[in-house]
């Protein structure tokens, strides 16, 4: 069961981790201040149980044979979605990552290229010809759009 | 008053920069809803900070355009390639797909078209004669009520999203509870900022949202190892438009499914893709010959992309009237109105009446714009769905950098964004709804405020929430809906009706 259901005691673990922590912080709080914050984490702490119970009688239900209802007709896309690739997923997640903290030392102009051209070739979304001249496209538009028309900050980083 | 400001909002949509950006709103919404996988949400989540560099009417209005526009972009890759360009385009497979495979993609695309447009039409006019007076109702609120308003527009959104009710409501909460981070109003105390001074004006709402809606989405639009646009698609060659003979006989299922559009628009937590599986039923339901549905039958088109369209109008009602976001759409077009320092809730209508006005003008023009824009290239936006998702996913992140960084300038803002997006990309794989945190995270300084003013007014008293009829009323409301999709409510229904079959 716990194999099954792993990601709902993780969530749980979690949650309530968080609820612990702002409930630590609460102390310190003037009574009107934590008034509804205490509310809350209560209203949470019991979600979160009942989120355990629910997956739990779920998953011990799940071999019972069910009538099934149908509601509407169900269109067949639905089941054309494909399998998932959960290292694509991780790695392309994590070098957003790198986007994200490299952005304030080296500037946009300088990461974001490398982001998308990178990006690009890691997912074989085009060729590197292709990727390069989208890059160009991309951030000329970028740059058009906001700094030159919406007056908006971009990190500069290096550049500045 | 209300005459004054429906006019000045009128003049003010009129001016022809504002067309300009509303016709422009509608076409990247065309373009957004046409492609699979991405969703109008997303699309106006990380183009909001556009609006930064532009007044706030015109900006929004653009904003609900888009909204508008991606309603009926979402039915052409519905049609073409059985797959919907937004889930509020899932019904429209059942007879678009049937229909375009027989020869007629271009009919498909004219009734789509077509009720698109009078559906979006009859919401936006419900939206300009209802809000008004709903908005003046809501304006004799005090916040006893205000907090009822907030806990009835919480509870429905958390139990009526797709899924689980508990998790619904979880996510909910959650966001209730991260929306308190930063200076308490009433006390001036500094409430969970770990000592960040980032954090003491609050999680930046909008920084949260872009980081919700985008990230995940980019993830998802690479994890999966088949690409669902790859089959062949074939020009359009026939007529677009209605003749007046079939118009006539479509008509009264479009006026029915805008009706209902706009009703499930105006329940919090319901969408399009609510909207459309209910409207494509009754017009099964309505139907004096019932066969031929699920082949092709010009019926199914009109009800599903009528009542979608109409979603808009009708779930930008509660939104703008006492401040509840009816879809996640509108949460993310409120968070547009923050950025700009205008709060949600009932002095929409009157403080800031010239934005709000202007929005609701500016439904009236994305609708005609949709029906231009739509007639002139939907026949080029076909190819839009060929484009691979993995060119897109890159792109969505960039867009949401740059604009997590633009609201602030501050980097703080962009790490922010990511673990946003990251926790987003969790709660979908467990099927957390997102859209309750959203709506959460815009409630959560309401929820606090009222709650602490209605008990400074009853010297500590709960009793006070059950003292007002309308704070009853709404909060009992609360508790059905609370209640209603749990099991145990199911029980207790099914144990009074044995008991009521066998006293007979």
């Amino acid at each position: 069961m716990f194999k099954a259901l792993w990601k709902y005691f993780l969530t749980a673990a979690l949650v309530l981790t968080m609820a612990g922590v702002f409930y630590s912080r609460t102390g310190k709080l003037p009574s009107m201040a934590k008034r509804f914050p205490i509310i809350l984490i209560y209203i949470i702490v019991f979600f979160t149980i009942l989120m355990l119970v629910e997956q739990i009688l779920k998953f011990v239900n799940k071999d019972k044979p069910k009538k099934k209802k149908k509601k509407n007709n169900e269109p067949e896309w639905e089941d054309a979605v494909g399998e998932i690739n959960y290292l694509k997923a991780f790695i392309f997640a994590v070098m957003i990552g790198v986007y994200v903290f490299t952005l304030k030392s080296l500037g946009y102009f300088i990461v974001t290229p490398i982001f998308i051209v990178v990006a690009f070739m890691y997912l074989k979304s085009t060729s590197l010809r292709n990727s390069i001249l989208i890059t160009l496209g991309f951030n000329l538009f970028v740059y058009l759009v906001f700094v030159k028309f919406l007056n908006l900050p971009i990190p500069m980083g290096i550049l500045s | 008053m209300i005459i004054d400001n429906i006019l000045f909002g009128l003049t003010n949509v009129l001016q022809p920069f504002n067309l300009l950006l509303i016709a422009l709103g509608t076409s990247i919404g065309l373009f957004v809803g046409s492609m699979p996988g991405l969703s109008a949400t997303m699309a106006i989540a990380i183009l909001l900070p556009l609006t930064f560099g532009l007044d706030p009417a015109a900006g929004i209005s653009m904003l609900a355009s888009l909204y508008m526009g991606a309603m009926y972009g979402g039915s052409i890759a519905a049609i073409l390639l059985k797959t919907p360009g937004t889930p509020a385009a899932a019904a429209t497979i059942m007879d678009g797909y049937p229909m375009a495979q027989k020869g007629y993609p271009g009919k498909a695309f004219g009734i789509s078209l077509t009720s698109s447009f009078i559906g979006g039409m009859i919401s936006a006019l419900v939206l300009l004669t209802v809000a008004p007076l709903l908005g003046k109702l809501a304006l004799e609120f005090g916040p006893v009520e205000l907090f009822a308003v907030a806990v009835l527009g919480m509870t429905i959104i958390g139990s009526l999203v797709r899924g689980s009710t508990v998790l619904g409501l979880l996510s909910g909460s959650i966001g209730l509870l991260l929306a308190l981070i930063g200076m308490d109003p009433t006390t001036g105390t500094p409430r969970f900022t770990f000592g960040n001074m980032y954090l003491f004006s609050g999680i930046p709402f909008v920084v949260a949202l872009i980081g919700l809606f985008s990230i995940p989405q980019a993830i998802h639009l690479i994890e999966q190892k088949s690409s669902m646009n790859t089959g062949e698609i074939n020009p359009i060659e026939d007529k677009m438009l209605p003749t007046f003979k079939e118009f006539r006989k479509l008509i009264v299922t479009i006026l029915r499914s805008s009706g209902i559009g706009v009703v499930t628009g105006l329940i919090p937590g319901t969408g399009g893709d609510t909207a459309c599986w209910f409207a494509y039923n009754e017009a099964k339901r309505w139907a004096k010959d019932k066969t031929g549905f699920g082949q092709g039958r010009p019926e199914g088109i009109a009800s599903a992309e009528a009542a979608n369209n109409a979603v808009v109008g009708g779930a930008l009602i509660p939104t703008l009237t006492l401040g509840i976001p009816g879809s996640s759409s509108t949460a993310v077009l409120i968070g547009g109105l923050m950025v700009h320092g205008i709060l949600p809730g009932p002095t929409l209508m009157t403080e800031h009446a010239d934005v709000t006005y202007t929005l609701i003008w500016g439904l009236f023009f994305a609708n005609i714009f949709m029906f231009i824009i739509g007639l002139m290239f939907t026949r080029a936006t076909i190819y839009v769905t060929k484009i691979d998702n993995k060119v897109i996913a890159p792109l969505i992140v960039v867009l949401a950098v740059v604009g997590s960084f633009a609201i602030n300038n501050s980097f703080f803002d962009v790490i922010l964004m990511f673990l946003f997006g990251i926790l987003g990309y969790f709660m979908n794989k467990i099927d957390m709804p997102t859209a309750p945190m959203v709506i959460g995270l815009i409630l959560g300084h309401m929820f606090d405020t009222s709650l602490n003013q209605s008990l400074l007014m009853s010297r500590g008293s709960w009793m006070i929430f059950l003292r007002s009829p309308i704070s009853a009323i709404l909060l009992t409301l609360a508790l059905f809906s609370a209640l209603q999709s749990t099991p145990l409510f199911g029980l207790i229904i099914r144990t009074f009706k044995k008991k009521v079959l066998n006293n007979n």
